[in-house]
């Protein structure tokens, strides 16, 4: 009985070490995993000296950089917690995109554009990241991960303001609420240092 | 009894004159109720329009097209195989050379022949009368685009980029009028199509969107008074796009 208990008590402590060594490795893009690196230690412990050139020699050649995900800056929280995005984004995707098509609703919070709207805006330099660049946001976890998805053939890969071309998307609430986002990230003066560029 | 009778009458009475000074044109109250946003569309209303072709001019029908091209973001390049949400018709009466042009896109038939014939489900019928291609499960096999006495709906042969939120397009699929679905759904009753944004203004009103289910919406109305012809009526599909003056 007391080991069990034990037991249970590892295992929970293991779990934590791992969940908070993952959030640790999200935000500072190790290249290693927590279990990686845990498990050639015990290797390296485990095997005799004169064998340890070779084990070396394989862990670095199962080195996979992890994606760099990019946060949006002005938005605090994504519509679900991050660990329920990463494993369900795809269905609340699928589920919002019938409702729309089919019933016409839509003021679900879980629609692609919504995503677009934050996660690709455009770089702080200006540069435009394409949906076929392994730096987009969606592309970098897919190609990580060996999923091709299709949105983008037909979806926009970007926020509609940033394509020039509205259409009537946004309504007059959204639109303020849009430009008013813009303007908090600083886009006006990045724009008046390039007219003034310009005119130099 | 009288007494209460003629004060009721001079109340209503009332109350009518009152809403002719108030707001002429203004509804004070709405006769049908309108779907919440967060709810499916369901068949109490059908979604149609009436095009007024004697008061429309060619540049009109140009505008038309041009506003739909804007909105959806759709471009023309002469190609035979170019997209067509909307395109302007030239009729020509050999007899007496009269001519008249008017704008030909979906009518959204009640009873769709570019639905019965789809393999996969893609092109349906939605609750409302809308007729739309759901791209998802669209295979771009074509039959809808055969099936169509309007040739209402044109197919994607080259890839696109940079398509607007409110239209996703994209190769391999087939695409037509939705009637600015988006604006409606999120309009409601008070939704204007583009196409009939561009050509109505403030003194005259050549397209007319509205419920057709609803006696008492200016489209309704306005067909009671003077009638309108569906395009191919022999065909009995019952088309939601009517046209006065042909």
């Amino acid at each position: 009985m007391k080991s069990i208990v034990l037991s249970r008590w590892t295992i929970s402590i293991w779990h934590w070490a791992i969940i908070s060594a993952n959030s640790i490795e999200m935000k500072y893009n190790c290249p290693y995993t927590f279990t990686q690196s845990l498990l050639v230690a015990i290797v390296v412990i485990m095997i005799p000296p004169g064998l340890l050139a070779a084990e070396t020699e394989s862990s670095s050649m199962g080195n996979v950089v992890l994606p760099r995900v990019i946060t949006p800056e002005n938005v605090q929280q994504c519509v679900e917690p991050t660990d329920i995005m990463r494993r369900d984004h795809m269905k609340f995707l699928f589920q919002q995109r019938d409702a729309t098509v089919l019933d016409g609703i839509r003021t679900g919070k879980y629609s692609l554009t919504g995503c677009i709207n934050c996660h690709a805006q455009p770089a702080k330099d200006g540069k435009i990241v394409r949906a076929e660049d392994p730096e987009y946001f969606c592309t970098a976890c897919h190609q990580y991960t060996s999923v091709k998805i299709d949105c983008f053939e037909c979806h926009s890969d970007r926020p509609a303001i940033t394509t020039g071309k509205l259409g009537h998307s946004l309504n007059t609430r959204q639109l303020l609420a849009r430009i008013d986002s813009l303007i908090s990230n600083g886009v006006h003066k990045k724009l008046l240092q390039r007219v003034a560029l310009r005119e130099e | 009894m009288p007494a209460g009778g003629s004060r009721r009458n001079f109340l209503k009475a009332s109350a009518a004159i009152a809403s002719v000074f108030v707001a002429p044109g203004v509804m004070l109250y709405q006769t049908s109720i309108a779907r919440s946003p967060d709810q499916a569309v369901d068949s109490t209303v059908r979604w149609g329009m009436l095009i007024d072709t004697n008061a429309m001019t060619e540049a009109d029908v140009d505008k038309c097209v041009s506003a739909c091209q804007r909105e959806h973001g759709w471009k023309s390049t002469g190609k035979p195989t170019d997209t067509q949400w909307i395109r302007k018709l030239d009729l020509l009466d050999l007899e007496t050379g009269y001519k008249k042009s008017l704008p030909m896109m979906c009518q959204h038939c009640e009873d769709p022949p570019c639905v019965a014939v789809c393999p996969t489900g893609a092109s349906f019928k939605r609750a409302d009368g809308i007729v739309l291609v759901n791209k998802h499960t669209c295979i771009g096999c074509r039959y809808c685009m055969l099936a169509c006495p309007y040739k209402a709906r044109s197919f994607i042969h080259e890839n696109l980029t940079d398509q607007l939120a409110v239209a996703p397009r994209g190769k391999g699929t087939v695409e037509s009028c939705t009637l600015c679905v988006h604006r409606i759904d999120r309009d409601g009753v008070n939704a204007v199509p583009a196409c009939a944004e561009a050509v109505n203004s403030a003194n005259r009103k050549p397209m007319v969107f509205g419920d057709l289910n609803d006696p008492n919406s200016e489209i309704s109305k306005r067909l009671a008074k003077l009638g309108a012809k569906k395009l191919r009526a022999d065909l009995g599909l019952n088309p939601g796009i009517r046209y006065q003056g042909l």
